[in-house]
């Protein structure tokens, strides 16, 4: 059984394919991402890297995120039963947290390639 | 006149028949991601590429053991094999399925006949398993999933390597030893 030059070639073409693409997920792994919130009226693009307090209108009163440390959560809700309070924080790609009378949507993302925030406003 | 002899077409249904064998076997293995495969039925498309290159040089045969279309209509049996074997044959992942193994078809076939005295089984096969898993992930990521399906890649990747060294092992192994592979590379069947 005779392994040739070619062979080998392709071991080392496919290995090195497979390490790019393993550190590029790596690496986007590590970036933060953003918190999308969806309210009544608008949606809001926040960076996860910036912490800061949000204030939400919505059909109920006011709802407050938070941003900390990387990770999103409801802090306070002018709804009866404070339900996404409890939900606690959300940071990772696809993580949700949600105030149903109030009808504010919190989402996650990983970094955005597309649609990236155009400006940001303090 | 006939597009296959006898003969020939003998040896397509044979490969063709293992590839679907192999289909079933790899159906007995758990799959994260619906298209994802090991790629044990490209075995026989593999051990095909020998039967194009090689001339028989015996009286009465049309010169090749297969001509180049049977090594396609191969690929397209392989492919039909696996979608009823799956139960994918009329969903999206066929497209996937297909468009992967002609690709990895495709590129098998130039890598053995520009590169051939300095490759054999196993490189064709690593490089099949690459752009067929490739060619599958782009598609996923333009039409279904989006950008995110980068984040599956290197599963692929790795598994396709591993499962292509393998595979081609075994096909260089396989076509020393076998005695009915001596007997299709004698002309016999």
């Amino acid at each position: 059984m005779k392994i040739l030059r070619y062979d080998v070639l392709a071991i080392l073409l496919s290995l090195l394919v497979f390490l790019f693409f393993t550190w590029s997920a790596y690496k986007q792994n590590g970036e933060t991402g953003y918190l999308l919130i969806e309210s009544m009226d608008a949606e809001f693009l926040y960076p996860l890297s910036e912490d800061r307090e949000i204030h939400v209108k919505g059909p109920v009163g006011e709802s407050i995120v938070e941003i900390h440390n990387g990770e999103a959560k409801f802090t306070h809700s002018d709804c009866s039963d404070e339900l996404c309070v409890q939900m606690g924080s959300i940071s990772g790609p696809g993580e949700w947290a949600a105030c149903l009378p109030n009808e504010v949507f919190l989402s996650t993302t990983g970094n955005h390639t597309e649609g990236d925030v155009d400006a940001g406003v303090y | 006149m006939p597009v296959f002899t006898e003969k020939q077409l003998n040896r397509i249904a044979m490969l063709g028949a293992l590839s679907l064998f192999l289909s079933t076997v790899e159906y007995l293995f758990p799959r994260p991601i619906p298209f994802m495969r090991l790629g044990l039925a490209n075995l026989p498309v593999i051990l095909c590429l020998d039967l194009i290159s090689s001339k028989t040089g015996k009286a009465g045969e049309p010169g090749e053991f297969l001509p180049l279309r049977g090594y396609f209509l191969l690929i397209l049996l392989k492919v039909l094999g696996q979608g009823m074997v799956n139960g994918t044959m009329a969903s999206y992942i066929f497209l996937f399925s297909i468009s992967g193994s002609f690709a990895s078809g495709l590129i098998m076939l130039l890598a053995w006949r520009f590169l051939r005295p300095d490759i054999s089984f196993l490189g064709v096969s690593i490089l099949g398993a690459l752009v067929s898993n490739m060619a599958q992930i782009l598609l996923s990521i333009i039409f279904i999933f989006g950008a995110s399906a980068w984040r599956i890649l290197p599963w692929f990747l790795g598994i396709g390597l591993i499962s292509g060294l393998l595979i081609g092992l075994f096909a260089q192994r396989f076509s020393k030893k076998s005695r009915w592979w001596a007997a299709i590379k004698g002309g016999r069947i």
